[in-house]
């Protein structure tokens, strides 16, 4: 029997909790990197299914440039950072000097640059996290991928799907000159990109039971 | 010529004369295209996953609220597309398949050739092969999205890619 998420309105506030702190430390991270002020927007919860999650980035049908993580260790998933063309111009120039007018001309150096980026916000995100759950936490080398928006969330999406009918999606905005006063994502930002964290039931699970022993 | 249809993913269309159908961001999924040479119809859908598991046999065919029908699994939507067209006059002898995707964008996420987009090919090729359909035509496999643009009446389909 396909397995499904039963998560109730606290499961869904701890898991926004837990990637909020994650993310918090991604995002000191990625400011340190490239000496900018960094923000993010308040994450978003969602159960994916087939149906519903698939429509998601549907209008993506623009070059965007996705980079993929895997984790593992004490749980598995993936971290899906997606960042369109004003934010891969952004930050290759904030960290190279080097202008981009068009993605698909992004070199080796420049794929590097965008690697690194992944590197760092899912480093800071994941060791966040190992401190709070006090499990350890690895991630693959990134894979960086230029296309579709959309194909690529999909392809990403089908194969969670091979394993579960549904998946987690943990979501968040990350801005990069943020407007001084403000503490979240509020649109315009010189760089926005996104943050997925997909779990599939089974990690999901791992992490409530150990945020729930906390709460305890 | 009417406004294109947009299919949307795990969407299926059965296309009336004159009609055209677009899908975007066409990854590891695929599109079917199965078209009636002699009727000049066409259905088409944009499966994501290869087969239906054995507890998932009642996946939602819809239609939904709004008339349209989904289905996720290639061999699911390749049975419907072949029963909607053979409901509308269409005969099983005179039909070609057409396959597009099955692309395989990250290397992460397959190790070996034989990812999501590769058994989405497979599911596809095997179906078609069931009811006796040739796949006249295929672009799949490689590593870069699609987008698709198909007419119902013609059965020509169009390909694009951004990379």
């Amino acid at each position: 029997m396909a397995v499904t998420f039963q998560l109730s309105a606290d499961d869904r506030d701890q898991l926004c909790e837990l990637v909020n702190i994650g993310v918090s430390h991604a995002s000191t991270t990625l400011s340190q990197l490239l000496k900018h002020r960094v923000a993010i927007s308040v994450p978003t919860v969602d159960v994916k299914s087939a149906e519903s999650a698939l429509q998601f980035l549907e209008n993506s049908n623009e070059l965007t440039v996705a980079v993929l993580l895997k984790i593992s260790g004490g749980i598995d998933g993936y971290v899906f950072l997606i960042f369109p063309h004003d934010a891969v111009s952004h930050l290759v120039h904030s960290l190279s000097g080097k202008n981009i007018d068009d993605l698909r001309t992004l070199d080796d150096f420049d794929r590097s640059t965008i690697q690194e980026v992944g590197n760092v916000l899912t480093g800071g995100m994941l060791n966040g996290l190992s401190r709070f759950l006090h499990i350890k936490l690895i991630h693959s080398v990134p894979d960086v991928v230029v296309d579709m928006g959309v194909a690529m969330f999909n392809s990403l999406s089908a194969s969670m799907m091979l394993s579960s009918d549904e998946f987690l999606s943990l979501d968040v905005a990350i801005c990069v000159d943020a407007a001084p006063q403000s503490i979240a994502c509020a649109g315009g930002e010189m760089a926005t990109g996104r943050m997925f964290l997909f779990l599939g039931p089974e990690a999901a699970e791992r992490i409530l039971s150990l945020t729930r022993a906390m709460v305890a | 010529m009417s406004t294109p249809v947009e299919l949307r993913i795990a969407e299926l269309f059965v296309g009336s004369k004159g009609e055209t159908v677009t899908t975007n961001g066409v990854g590891s999924c695929v599109v079917v295209v199965i078209y009636d040479k002699v009727a000049r119809m066409g259905a088409i859908a944009h499966v994501i996953l290869p087969h239906a598991r054995p507890d998932d046999a009642k996946s939602p065919i819809g239609p939904d609220t709004s008339g349209r029908l989904f289905v996720k699994y290639a061999d699911q939507a390749i049975d419907v597309l072949v029963r909607e067209l053979e409901r509308r006059g269409g005969v099983r002898t005179h039909m070609v398949g057409k396959l597009v995707g099955g692309a395989h964008m990250f290397a992460l996420l397959e190790s070996d050739q034989h990812g999501i987009g590769w058994q989405n090919v497979a599911a596809a090729r095997e179906r078609l092969g069931m009811f006796g359909i040739p796949v006249e035509t295929e672009v799949v496999g490689g590593t870069t999205g699609r987008n698709v643009r198909f007419d119902c009446s013609t059965g020509i389909v169009e390909i694009v890619t951004k990379v």
